[in-house]
Formats: C-alpha cells, structure tokens, sequence
C-alpha cells in the first residue's frame, strides 16, 4: 500500500466523498426535513391551520358518527386520532363486499363517499402504501375538512430513499450506492483524520481551507454516533435492494401489515354504533395499559355492526417493536363492553432482530417525541453540512493548488454541481413550499405541479451556477434561498394559513414551528451571504491590479 | 436539561484538559497532572450524565437521548471555545 494507510484512505474519502457527493447531500437534505414530514404536509394545506384539538374519546365519538352516516355497511372502518403531529381526524373505511348504492346513506353522505373514493384513487395511483377511501375531519366538530391535494412532505421522505421519476428498484439502487459510498466515507474519514481527539472542538474560521477542513471535521466528529447509526440503518432498510438473495428484513419505508382479528362473532344489535361501541372505555382502558397515547382505531363489523375494536398505540416505547418502527402494539376489544379479547406486542423474536429493529427504528424517528425529533433533525442539519463543506473543500483545496490559473472542465463542472446541490437544492425546496401556496387549491394534478416546480427550479439553479462566474452564482443563489425561505413565514397568512403571532399564541406549534424554521433557515442563507459578500469585497481590495489583459480575463473569470 | 448542563459542563471542563484550548482560556500551558486531572474530572461527569439520562429515560431510550444530547451540547461547546479564541485575539 504506497503512502501508508492513513494516505489510501484518505484518497478513498476524497473520491468516495465526491463521485456520490451530491446525491449523499440531496438524501441527507431531505431526509434531514422528513422527520418532520407530517408537519410540513401540515404546513402545506393552510384549510387545516384551524383545525381545534381536542380529546381521543370525543374525537372517537365523532369518528364513528360520522362513519355510520357515510359508511354503515362498510365491513371494517378506520380512524387516525389526533395526535401532536397532526390535528386532524381521519376516518376511512372498507367497503369491500358491501352494497354501493346503501340506501341507509342519506344523498350527501353519498357524495361524500364517492368524493373521497375518486380521491384514494389518484392518490393511491402515484404510489406507496394503498390506503382506503377516507376523509378528514376536524375533530371537534366533524366538519369534513377538503385541504388542498398536495405532494407534501411526503415527497420530500419518498426521493430520500427512491428519488423520483425513476423506477422504484433504480432509484432505491442508486441510493443504496451513493449510502454504501457514504458509509466507506466516514469510515475512511476517520482512519484518515490524524487528530480526531486533539482537535475534539477545534473550529479556525478565516483561514481558508483550514476553516473548511475545520467546519468538514467537526460536523463529522461531532455528531458521529448519528452518522454511523443513520447510514448503517440506511443499508439495513435498503437491504431487500441491495442483496436481493437475502429475502428482505421484511421492513422497509412505508408499508405496515395489518394485525387483524379475523375471528369475529356473530353480529347482534341494531341501536346507533355512537352508542352501541364503548369507545370511551376502550381508549381509557387502552391509554391505561399503555401508559402511551392512542393512534389508530380499526372496526371490525359484520352486517353493519361492530364486533371488536383494535386499537393501536400512537408510539413505540419500545426499540424492539415491530420493523419499521411503527407503533407495535395493538389491543383488541369487544366494541360492546370494552373487554380485551387480544394483545398484540410484536416484540423480536431473537437478538438479532432485536437490533436490527432497534436501527430501523433509529432511522425512522416514529418513536420520537418533538424534543429529539429535533435532535435528529439538529444531526440531520450537521450531516447535510458535512456533507457540503466536504464538497467544496475538495474545489478549495484544487483552487488554492492551481493559484489562480484556470481550471479544468471537470473541475468547472464540480463547483457548477457544488452550487447547484448546495444552494440549488434548498432554493428548490423553498420554491416547493411557496408553489404549494401560489398555485390554485382547485388546480387538477397541483401536487405533480408542485413537484414539476422543484425540479424546475433546481435544473434552473444548475445552468445559473454553469454561466455564472463561481463566486456570483453562490452569492446570488444564497440570497435567493435566503429570501426564499424567510419569505414563506409571510407568505403564509397572505395565502390562507394561520400567521406566526396568532399560531404561537394558540399553542399550534406545527405552524409556528415550520414559520420559525425557515425564518432561521432564510437568516443563515443571508448571513452566509453577506460573509461572502464581504470576503470578496476584502479579497478585491487587497489583490494587487494585473498588469496585463490576459491577467485581468483570467482574475475576473475567477473573483466573485 | 439536567442532562444538556452535565455534558456541556463535562465538555467544557475537557476542553479546557486540551492544551490548545487551555493556552487560549489562560494564557499558559497545562502541567501534565492538571490535564489528567481536568480530563479525568469531564469523564467523570459524561458518566454521571449518562446514568442521569438511563435514570430519566429508561435504560432503552437513555443512550439514544445521550446520544442526541451529547451531540447537541459538543457544538455548543465547540461555539463557546471558538468564540472565545476570537474574542482573546481581538483583546490582544
């Protein structure tokens, strides 16, 4: 091995860094947003802002009124409580083997019903987990609430891990490369840097490529453990993709099984279901066992009446609980009395499938409550960033090597796709969120128009970062993102949404949590700006004038 | 935020065991007794820390939040030591 193995590696950490470097910092950028993807879909559909929390067994109790009313032959109804992710009230149900034209259905009911399944439909027809037909609610009046259809927050966790217009297998292939690469990164990264512990918190700002190494190895260091934990569970989840032959861990993102009670007694009682399910006691008793809010509530029912309740956690407060991180607890009631007929723990079998859970779990975050999302969501940050700052050290370091003389095609190429990946990518994503509110609520296909909006955006940042003189295009791109994000707190109530004052007054923190992040996100991207500005302005005055024109070309290709 | 003080003031105290950091904070260099002891006294409280956390949140969840704290408070740590390099430069 020429150069030792500290020298071997750390070529692999360049190169590994760097051919997948872009694609890491969009999986990471992204990601790092979907521990919060609910809330952001939240954001996203401003006719939900007023939604009034309110208790699970009155929200229970309006549920099922109104399922009786849209459904009543439905042979399994289901309801999302409200949680502290998200207000709202979801019922659905099952319709299967029923008879569609129910006279028992009053004429707008029946509206409802067909409304909601045109809608499972579409939305079941761009992918992912097959869901019932079902409707929102808010959970204090019943009113049926018609947000917006909306990509959400939903896309952005989707092309973490599957990218997007590409074939499902390709894009979790790629992925799965660019997060193998990442893991031999951080590997290699830490055999290769000689000062890990002497240079523990270590931070030189102003001093060129010593500040970029600096900022690159204390974003890695620092948060190590969430790095290693988010990568090795990464290829865990990916690893039906990526070793076919091994059979899957039977998880993954998205698709959770059922737990049902197939064994249902025979039907009996003809009084309203509001009065015939003790729901009341069955969340009591549930919330009790638990000592854990409940999620999810499924009706089992035959001709019309249900026979047992289950009923789902809304977290795990267990690692080891069913893959995929999910609640993995589940209790199922007699709906008249409110006796436990079943519990269902899907602990791990053995060891192994008790940390690879374990990992998964990790991974997901669905266990977390909002004090470590947002340390996830803080090690998210700092991945992202290590990732960038990895980026251009590589362009720096080859900069300061060739002192002024041009560079290559390739290393134009480099810094045009470190603009367009670092800046680009979030002034994409800002311009996501602002063409969830310009484009109209009734717009057919808005959610693709949305998506189609942030790709455009982003290939737009790319051909900008291509013929723009590589400081302009990052000063210019940073103001964009910067004003671009900070603009969404104000867009908000001037496109329907509840403003900042009024959300933290009311207690919404999804709201005002979302206006507070991209407040704080559109200040780093001005204030990164205005270093930046300043450095130039620093760096123009200090340079000696060329004496000679081809000098002068050669300084103004490169200053910014 | 019991947890957050411990390991921030554990982080602090082991920064100030590094002899960068304590040439910055002091103006002079660290015996060999002094580092061993400060970083002795910032492993001490990391582990008090840590069962403080499995105390608080169980012996499942404890690690995972230690994790996630200790992350958090290494950054405010590495904020506070930059910061003051910055500051005893422009004084000087």
């Amino acid at each position: 091995m020429k150069g030792g193995i500290r020298q071997s590696n750390s070529w692999l950490h360049g190169w590994a860094g760097l051919l997948l470097g872009w694609v890491m910092f969009a999986i990471f950028f992204t990601g790092t947003i979907a521990f919060f993807r609910h809330e952001v879909t939240f954001w996203m559909q401003p006719e939900l802002h007023r939604t009034t929390a309110v208790g699970h067994e009155e929200a229970a109790k309006v549920a099922i009124e109104r399922l009786e009313a849209i459904a009543p032959q439905a042979r399994e109804w289901g309801v999302v409580l409200p949680s502290e992710r998200n207000p709202t009230l979801r019922i659905s149900w099952d319709d299967a083997g029923a008879d569609p034209d129910n006279p028992a259905s009053a004429p707008a009911d029946r509206l409802l019903r067909d409304r909601a399944e045109k809608q499972a439909e579409i939305t079941n027809a761009r992918g992912g987990r097959p869901r019932d037909p079902g409707l929102l609610l808010d959970p204090a009046t019943g009113d049926v609430l018609t947000p917006r259809d909306t990509a959400g927050g939903e896309f952005l966790y989707r092309f973490h891990y599957r990218l997007h217009g590409l074939p499902n297998e390709l894009g979790r292939w790629i992925i799965g490369l660019a997060t193998f690469a990442m893991f031999i990164a951080i590997i290699s990264g830490i055999i290769t840097h000689k000062k890990i512990f002497t240079d523990f918190f270590t931070f030189r700002a102003g001093k060129g490529q010593r500040s970029w190494l600096d900022g690159h190895n204390a974003m890695a260091v620092l948060s190590l453990p969430f790095h290693l934990m988010i990568t090795f569970s990464g290829l865990l989840l990916l690893g039906s993709t990526l070793l076919p032959w091994s059979g899957g861990g039977g998880h993954g993102h998205g698709g959770h099984g059922r737990a049902g009670n197939d064994e249902i007694v025979a039907a009996s009682g003809t009084a309203p279901e509001q009065d015939r399910i003790a729901s009341d006691r069955i969340i009591a008793e549930g919330q009790s066992i638990w000592g854990a809010p409940a999620g999810r509530m499924i009706f089992h029912r035959v001709n019309g009446v249900t026979q047992t309740v289950e009923l789902t956690s809304q977290k795990n407060d267990d690692l080891t609980l069913r893959p995929g991180g999910g609640p993995g607890r589940t209790i199922t009631f007699d709906a008249k009395n409110a006796e436990v007929v079943e519990r269902t723990d899907t602990e791990a079998e053995n060891a192994i499938a008790a940390t690879d859970r374990t990992m998964v779990a990790l991974h997901l975050g669905r266990f977390a409550p909002w004090q470590f999302r947002w340390l996830l969501f803080v090690a998210g940050v700092a991945g992202t960033l290590m990732i960038a700052t990895g980026l251009v050290l590589w362009s720096v370091k080859r900069k300061e090597k060739r002192r002024g003389a041009p560079g290559t095609v390739g290393h134009r190429l480099v810094d045009s796709l470190n603009i367009a990946a670092i800046t680009g990518l979030p002034l994409a994503t800002a311009a996501y969120f602002w063409a969830s509110r310009i484009i109209s609520a009734a717009s057919p296909d808005r959610a693709n128009l949305e998506i189609s909006i942030f790709f455009a955006v982003w290939l737009g940042s790319f051909i900008h970062a291509l013929f723009r003189p590589d400081g302009k295009a990052w000063l210019e791109q940073l103001i964009a993102s910067g004003l671009g994000f900070a603009s969404l707190a104000v867009l908000n109530p001037l496109s329907g949404g509840m403003d900042l004052v009024t959300a933290t007054s009311r207690g919404n923190w999804i709201v005002a949590g979302f206006d507070l992040t991209v407040l704080v996100t559109g200040a780093v991207f001005l204030l990164a700006a205005n270093l930046l500005a300043a450095r130039a302005t620093r760096n123009s005055s200090a340079q000696p004038r060329p004496s000679n024109t081809a000098a002068a070309t050669e300084l103004a290709r490169e200053a910014p | 935020m019991i947890t957050l003080a411990l390991i921030l003031a554990a982080f602090i105290v082991m920064s100030l065991g590094m002899d960068k950091h304590h040439r910055v904070f002091f103006d002079g260099g660290l015996s060999k007794p002094k580092r061993s002891a400060l970083k002795g006294c910032a492993w001490l409280i990391l582990c008090f820390a840590f069962v403080v956390c499995c105390k608080i949140h169980g012996p499942q969840f404890g690690p995972v939040w230690f994790a996630g704290i200790a992350t958090v408070a290494a950054f405010m740590t590495m904020g506070l030591v930059s910061l003051r390099t910055t500051i005893s430069k422009k004084a000087r």
